[in-house]
């Protein structure tokens, strides 16, 4: 009775998020069929409320910036298009779509170099998730405390002897370092995109400090730190100032 | 003295214009060799145009020269134009080659069959018919038999041998004779004529083709009716007259020479004949056929110096740059022209197009080019105008970059560049756009955003996931083995210790080793085996003793034992008592007769209360 109790309480997200996915598959079907046919502010609105029922995927986001780039509105457009394409980097589609939206936004910065140790952090975490990583050092963590264990309670030898109660915990350890490590200080900072038409970034979080730079919409850029109305982000170039959070959206 | 007309190769173009196509056909490419006339006079220009059409300029080739029969080319390479219209939203493209030609002598001239290469295909031309007329029978333009150089006036036979004139009476001079300029600079060549006052001159023309290999040239307009003018040299009256006059800009660096200018002309000399009579009545019969030749041209040319912009190109002179759009707004799908002009004097017919970075969602045509020369000043000035035709293919505003273009000013010995700006379009109408891009490219649109997908893979639940060092399970799963690992080392650490501490051990069983025999004897208060109930109070005091005191108990002497107990502190009546429980205990183990159960009681209550005893007195 408990086993199946047990089941049914495991089963029954299983079951919501299922029918969750075929009306969301329904109503994109109705919303691409109206982007298709160009009522885009309606299509707009189905996909909205497919994403205000908590599901989205790189397809909805992608035509979403369909959409918006069909209405001209090209901040939200690169916005959306960005989050379909971190979504399924590999899709051509996505890819040429960014590609064509980002050849009209106005503003063009150079970029400063990354330090090699952060495009060497870059490079791994992209062949392994720091989630891998944090569930690969617990395995070898509690791989190396069953083996303690054993040998502490049950007085077996392991054939490796003393040496792989010393390795596996080392290995552990060290892939969880890579985990938080990642985690407190991720290669990449969060990422934003202006979405107001043309906005100017100030030194200080205040409306009465002096310019540093104006930028425009569709312009990809990192937050650094936030207040509830401001945001202090960083150009491709290393120019930092504050702006409205009104201004952008996370990625 | 005023001569006739010298350069044959400067006569104007012919009154009409007569096409006639020679059309071949393969696919929807069509190749046509045209002439501006049919019929020439015999000292006008020929003007021979390809035209190739239907091709987008992939694979078009510039066709050889013609091969002519009565007809000699006066330019080895072909000028050449492209043309790009829109007609009803169709885009159509065609590529001109145009050589100019002399006649070579009256009557019927043709112009043979030419291939022409078009990537893979070939095409040839029909042959074009000419008739050569002479100049009389076409409408008047100047009277030929003022020519000194007309090679068409038929010379009168002269029945005596004419004394010819001397390198010193007559010779043609360049200027410069030699020059040392940069790569692509211009230089004016100028041929002149030199002949001695008196003599005159008929008949004149050019015997082969003046080459220049190694330079890109244009010809300057000189005077066709030039009145010579008098100078002094050596102590001689020259006339002069100049015969050519060429702009040249070598495409390398290095020395290069360019060939003589050779004329044939028939000279009179005023002089040499002794016979005043024959002089007087035989003008006609002292002409004397001669042929000149100038010197050669030696110029150095040196490489252009290092550091030049990333935008140069090999233009090199004095320039200007002018960029716009004809129109700002417009409607999506429709088409707006960018036009660059660059003015000025230098290799302008070498210039190559600027380079111009758009969007990706305006898609572009050419661009075409268009050259023109001021060929009437001391120096080859003018104009070229490239033009693209721009095709937004999605609303919204575009930004074209600036456009820059670099060259080299001799003059300065420097680089220089000129940035237009940034140039703006704005695109209207339906958002969906007036057209469909017509391109594709890997099933993708060129120039606008991809179709809606129309499926999606995985749906993906929204939720903030906050980072993992942020999160609590994290912890929980790292500290729990820390835990276990660590209170497994300590519980070991205390084992080990305990092991180690063979007094610590006893100390510590105690209490628990006497509390077992106290149970036992507890037991068997109700049994009958009186001497294992005293026993067992014997050793559970005893072994409360030596445990406690980490003594062996086993063969203690009373005496011994009284003495222990002093030693660590127990006072005499204590001691006193605990040996007279001994005594109880030895009386109820070897003659249990005669212990009432009253007295077990008493028996084990006493072993309790001593070992309570004992136990204040070494924990004090």
């Amino acid at each position: 009775m408990m086993l199946l109790l047990l089941v049914a309480v495991l089963l029954v997200p299983q079951a919501t998020h299922a029918q969750d996915v075929d009306s969301a598959t329904s109503a994109f079907d109705n919303a691409t069929t109206l982007l298709s046919e160009g009522r885009y502010e309606e299509a707009l609105t189905e996909y909205e409320a497919i994403r205000s029922n908590g599901v989205f995927s790189a397809a909805l986001w992608h035509n979403m910036g369909v959409a918006h780039y069909r209405l001209d509105n090209l901040g939200q457009a690169i916005l959306y298009f960005e989050r379909a394409a971190r979504m399924d980097p590999e899709h051509e589609a996505i890819a040429h779509s960014l590609r064509v939206a980002r050849e009209r936004q106005v503003d063009s910065f150079s970029s400063l170099p990354r330090p090699f140790w952060r495009t060497t952090q870059a490079a791994v975490l992209d062949a392994v998730p720091p989630g891998a990583w944090f569930i690969l050092g617990l395995t070898f963590l509690y791989g190396a405390l069953a083996l303690f264990l054993i040998k502490v309670f049950g007085g077996v030898r392991l054939p490796l002897g003393q040496s792989i109660h010393r390795l596996l915990p080392a290995v552990g350890a060290a892939c969880v370092f890579i985990a938080l490590s990642s985690s407190i200080s991720p290669p990449r900072p969060e990422a934003a995109v202006i979405v107001a038409s043309e906005v100017t970034l100030a030194e200080q979080a205040d409306s009465a400090a002096p310019a540093v730079q104006v930028v425009h919409e569709g312009l990809t850029v990192d937050i650094r730190a936030r207040t509830p109305e401001w945001v202090l982000i960083q150009l491709s170039n290393g120019t930092r100032g504050w702006v409205p959070a009104v201004a952008l959206e996370s990625i | 003295m005023r001569l006739p007309p010298l350069h044959v190769l400067a006569v104007a173009a012919s009154a009409f214009l007569f096409f006639v196509p020679m059309v071949a056909e393969a696919q929807d490419i069509n190749v046509e060799a045209s002439v501006n006339a049919t019929e020439v006079g015999d000292q006008e220009a020929l003007t021979l145009t390809v035209t190739i059409s239907g091709s987008d300029g992939t694979g078009v080739r510039t066709p050889d020269p013609p091969e002519t029969e009565g007809l000699a080319l006066t330019q080895r390479n072909p000028g050449t134009r492209r043309n790009v219209s829109i007609v009803n939203g169709r885009v159509t493209q065609s590529f001109g080659f145009t050589w100019m030609l002399r006649p070579i002598a009256e009557g019927k001239a043709r112009i043979l069959p030419m291939t022409v290469r078009v990537g893979s295909q070939t095409f040839q031309t029909d042959p074009i018919d000419v008739t050569v007329v002479p100049q009389s029978q076409r409408p008047a333009r100047r009277s030929p038999v003022q020519d000194p150089f007309s090679p068409f006036q038929q010379p009168a036979p002269d029945p005596e041998p004419p004394p010819a004139p001397s390198d010193r009476d007559i010779f043609i001079q360049v200027v410069p004779a030699t020059a040392s300029v940069w790569q692509h600079e211009q230089v004016v060549v100028d041929y002149q004529l030199f002949f001695r006052e008196g003599i005159q001159l008929r008949q004149s023309r050019l015997t082969d083709s003046w080459d220049a290999n190694g330079f890109w040239r244009e010809e300057l307009e000189v005077d066709t009716r030039p009145v010579p003018r008098t100078v002094v040299r050596n102590g001689l009256r020259y006339n002069v007259i100049t015969l050519k006059r060429a702009a040249v800009f070598p495409s390398r660096s290095g020395t290069l020479t360019i060939d003589p200018l050779r004329i044939e002309s028939e000279a009179m000399l005023p002089f040499g004949r002794r016979d005043p009579f024959q002089s007087l009545f035989s003008m006609r019969s002292r002409f004397t056929p001669i042929e000149l030749a100038s010197p050669e041209v030696t110029i150095t040319a040196e490489p252009l110096p290092g550091g030049a912009p990333e935008r140069f190109s090999g233009a090199v002179g004095s320039f200007r740059m002018d960029a716009g759009l004809n129109r700002s707004r417009v409607q999506t799908g429709d088409g707006i022209t960018l036009r660059v002009t660059i003015e000025g004097e230098g290799n302008l017919a070498t210039l190559e197009a600027p380079r111009v970075d758009l969007p990706a969602s305006i898609e572009v045509l050419g661009p075409t080019s268009t050259v023109r020369l001021d060929r009437t000043g001391e120096r080859v000035s003018g104009s070229k105008i490239f033009e693209w035709v721009l095709i937004p293919r999605a609303r919204g505003s575009y930004t074209i970059p600036s456009i820059d273009f670099s060259w080299f000013n001799p003059a300065t010995a420097r680089y220089e560049t000129h940035a237009s700006g940034a140039l703006a379009i704005t695109a209207e109408g339906d958002p969906t756009g007036t057209a469909a891009p017509r391109a594709l490219l890997n099933g993708l649109p060129v120039g606008d955003v991809a179709p809606p997908l129309l499926q999606t893979e995985r749906w993906h639940r929204t939720g903030s996931t906050a980072p993992l060092h942020e999160r609590r399970l994290t912890w929980i799963l790292l500290v729990g083995p820390l835990l276990i690992w660590g209170g497994t080392r300590v519980a070991l650490e205390r084992r080990r210790r305990l092991t180690a501490d063979s007094a610590l051990v006893r100390r510590r069983l105690a209490h628990p080793v006497s509390r077992k025999h106290l149970q036992r004897a507890e037991g068997l208060l109700d049994s009958d085996d009186i001497a294992s109930f005293y026993e067992e109070l014997d050793r559970a005091l005893t072994g409360f003793i030596g445990n406690r005191l980490n003594v062996s108990e086993t063969g203690l002497t009373r005496g011994q034992l009284a003495e222990i107990l002093g030693r660590h502190g127990i006072p005499e009546p204590d001691t006193a008592r605990i040996l007279s429980f001994l005594e109880v205990c030895d009386r109820g183990r070897f003659a249990p007769a005669g212990h009432t159960d009253a007295d077990r009681e008493e028996a084990l209550s006493d072993a309790s209360t001593l070992i309570i005893l004992l136990d204040e007195r070494w924990s004090s």
